[in-house]
Order: structure tokens, then sequence, then C-alpha cells
């Protein structure tokens, strides 16, 4: 292990956290989801061959990690925490831009986490649809139709009005 | 635009997210000019991916748990081969104290933080001043006590967030330990005295205790509770947030 990659580490857990939360859809499930990407990482991190890569190196245990969890908790319904929604920071708007950002949060959690990760990575992260198809080890135009119908399927959640807390995808 | 070629669903796609090449991005551009239904569609793609981003960049904009950064920091730092003896001497002392209470352990000499945590949550010292009751309930009275014996601007942290209630405190010159319980039972204690001015961060097990020891240049913590390691690092995170004011 070598400090270098400690910090670079270190640097990544906003970005980690983000990643985290849009796919958990919760704050303490997405600290938990990091937490146990964190402990993952340092005991492999030895095998990270290159540090520019660590990002995609994080996310790619992340998202394992958050696929092993769901396998252990299948039975349990995934929710987002209401009550911490309405504490999100006020984007210069109203009750309404709020109540607007309650439902896309649980619009996509009702989506399966190959395609959240798709539309994370590409609409929040910003990666690239080559660097999004190199990190999840699919072809470039696997990437693009996962995308496709993941925006389809987010718009007619929308549309169809907000899924319950428990509704989500399992 | 006749002979344009009609966009495909990922083409759409990629138009939204900017991925295509000029020229056939200011024919997609075309396309949706011409047809409002397709364009207003194209419009709640952009909409709805813009409010995820907004969602959940505002939703993880908090602070980040401190115990993240220290664990990898802990981790990830180049020790020196005494700093790695060091690391075998508390794993050893561990094994003996967290076990059953043995009453000789060896130790290297200057680093006594967890031995000294130890030997008071296992009872051995006894001489404490121990305030518990009706006079933990003021925190103001309480944190001013603890103020006291440790010489440093700190208060009582607060756990109930995770279901451990401040049962007792035990002040010491200069040190102190914090016996909290939960409803299971469980003991979870927090030993603090001011920092020898080093820094360090250790996460150690033994059985189903786990040990937390924490310290920057004012204060050095010690937390000993069965938890696993996730609870002991949001455990350990809030402690450490609440004891340096």
């Amino acid at each position: 292990m070598n400090g270098r990659a400690g910090r670079a580490m270190v640097a990544q857990l906003p970005a980690l956290r983000r990643y985290a939360l849009g796919l958990t859809g919760q704050a303490a499930a997405a600290d938990d989801l990091v937490q146990d990407c964190i402990e993952r990482a340092l005991r492999r991190i030895d095998s990270l061959q290159d540090e520019s890569r660590i990002g995609a190196w994080l996310r790619t245990i992340l998202f394992n990690a958050f696929i092993d969890g769901r396998r252990q908790l299948r039975s349990r319904a995934e929710s987002v925490e209401t009550e911490l929604l309405e504490t999100l920071p006020d984007p210069g708007s109203n009750a309404q831009t709020r109540h607007e950002l309650q439902q896309v949060l649980r619009a996509a959690s009702t989506l399966t986490p190959q395609h959240r990760q798709v539309l994370l990575l590409v609409g929040v992260e910003g990666l690239s649809y080559r660097e999004v198809a190199e990190e999840i080890g699919v072809p470039l135009g696997t990437v693009m139709s996962r995308l496709a119908r993941a925006r389809d399927q987010l718009r007619s959640v929308l549309e169809a009005g907000a899924p319950h807390a428990g509704a989500a995808a399992r | 635009m006749s002979g344009t070629r009609p966009a495909s669903e990922e083409e759409l796609h990629a138009y939204v997210d900017g991925a295509l090449d000029a020229a056939r991005h200011r024919e997609i551009a075309d396309i949706l000019l011409a047809d409002a239904a397709l364009a207003a569609r194209v419009a709640n793609y952009m909409s709805d991916r813009d409010a995820l981003r907004l969602a959940v960049t505002s939703l993880s904009a908090g602070p980040l748990p401190a115990a993240w950064a220290a664990r990898i920091e802990a981790l990830t730092a180049p020790r020196r081969p005494a700093v790695m003896r060091r690391r075998y001497a508390i794993a050893a002392s561990l094994a003996l104290l967290v076990g059953g209470g043995a009453t000789a352990w060896w130790w290297p000499e200057g680093d006594t933080i967890l031995s000294d945590a130890l030997a008071i949550r296992n009872g051995t010292p006894g001489k404490g001043e121990v305030v518990t009751g009706s006079l933990l309930a003021d925190a103001g009275t309480r944190d001013a006590r603890l103020v006291s014996a440790l010489g440093l601007p700190v208060r009582a942290p607060d756990l109930q967030r995770f279901g451990f209630q401040l049962a007792a405190m035990e002040l010491f010159a200069h040190a102190a330990q914090l016996r909290y319980a939960d409803r299971k039972h469980r003991d979870l204690t927090i030993y603090v005295r001011p920092s020898d001015g080093t820094t360090r961060f250790d996460m150690l097990r033994r059985g189903s205790q786990r040990v937390c020891i924490w310290q920057d240049n004012v204060v050095s913590a010690v937390i000993v509770a069965p938890l696993s390691a996730g609870e002991m690092m949001r455990v350990a995170s809030k402690a450490y947030g609440d004891l340096d004011l």
C-alpha cells in the first residue's frame, strides 16, 4: 500500500457517496455501501494497477458490493427516505421543485441496478458512453440501449405518478 | 430534410448527452424542430437527467464521516517498522485484556493509551470519581465536569442515534471514561485523555469486541464496544465529532 493511493481514494469519497446514493436512494444505506466499498478496496488496493483509474476501480467495487447487499436483503423493500428528502437543500426554488426531486429519486429506485448504473454514470458522473462500456465491461451498443431503456422507464414511472416507497425494483 | 436518416432511439439519447458528432447532432436538431412530440420527449429526457443529478448531488452534499478518510489514511500511509511492532503489541495486549483480564502483558514504553483504556474498562484502577443518574442529566453540568477533569474543551458524545445512552462517567486526573449502554445491555466505553501530540487511527477486533483508537493533536479516544466495523465507524465518527469542539 502507499500513501498516494490512499490520498487518491480519499479524494474519490464525495463522488463515491453520490454514486452510492443514486444506487440505493437512501442516505444511510449509501453510507453503509461506501463503508463496505472502502473495506473491500483497502483489502485489495495492492491490485490497483493504474492509479489514474482509481475512480472507475472504486465504482466497480461499490457496484459489486451493492449487488451483493441486494442479494442479502432481497426480502426487504427499498425506499427513499422521505424525511431526509425533506431536508434537501433548496435548489433556489420551492416546494414544487423539492417534490420533483423526490419523485425522480423514487422513480430511479424502481429501475434495475444495471439501468440505474448506466443512468448515473452517464447522467450524474458525466462519463462518456465508451468510458461506461469499459468500466462495466459491456459493448458500447449495450450501454446505449440500456440507457435508452432506463430513460424510457424512468419517464414512464414519472408520468404514471410517484411510486410508493416499497415499489422499488428488487 | 427529406434525405435525412430518421433518428434511432440510441441517437436521441446520444443527442441528449452531446455524444453525437457535430454533423449528426445538427441533423437530429433539425428532426426535432420538425417534430414537436419528439422534441418534447427529448426535452423530458434532459429534464429527468438534470433532476436526478440535482437530487443525488444535493442529498450527498453533507459532510463525509471523518472515519472514512481516517481509516484509509491509517491503512495506506507508509509505516515504519516500529509502528508495525506497535500494532502487534496492541493486538497481543488486546487479546489478553479484552479476552480475560490478564494482569501482565508486554507493552512498548510510552504507548499506553489502549492498555490504560482497557484497564479502566475492566475496572482495574477503580479510583475515579463516578458520575451517574441525575448528575448526568444536565448536559451543561456534566460537560463542565468533563472539561474540568480533562483540561480540554470537550463534551460527552451523544450516541442516542445508535441506541446508546450515557449511563456513567468516571473521571480521573486528566482522563475520563464514558460508559454507555443500549437496550440490549451492550456496553460501549469511550476512554478520553489529552493527546501526546501524535496522530493515530486504528481499528482492532477481539471476538465480539471492536476497538477504535482515534487520536489527533488535542485529544485521544479509545472506543470499545461489541459492534460491527461499519457500526464502529459511524459511532466513532459521531463520538469524535462531538468530542472535537
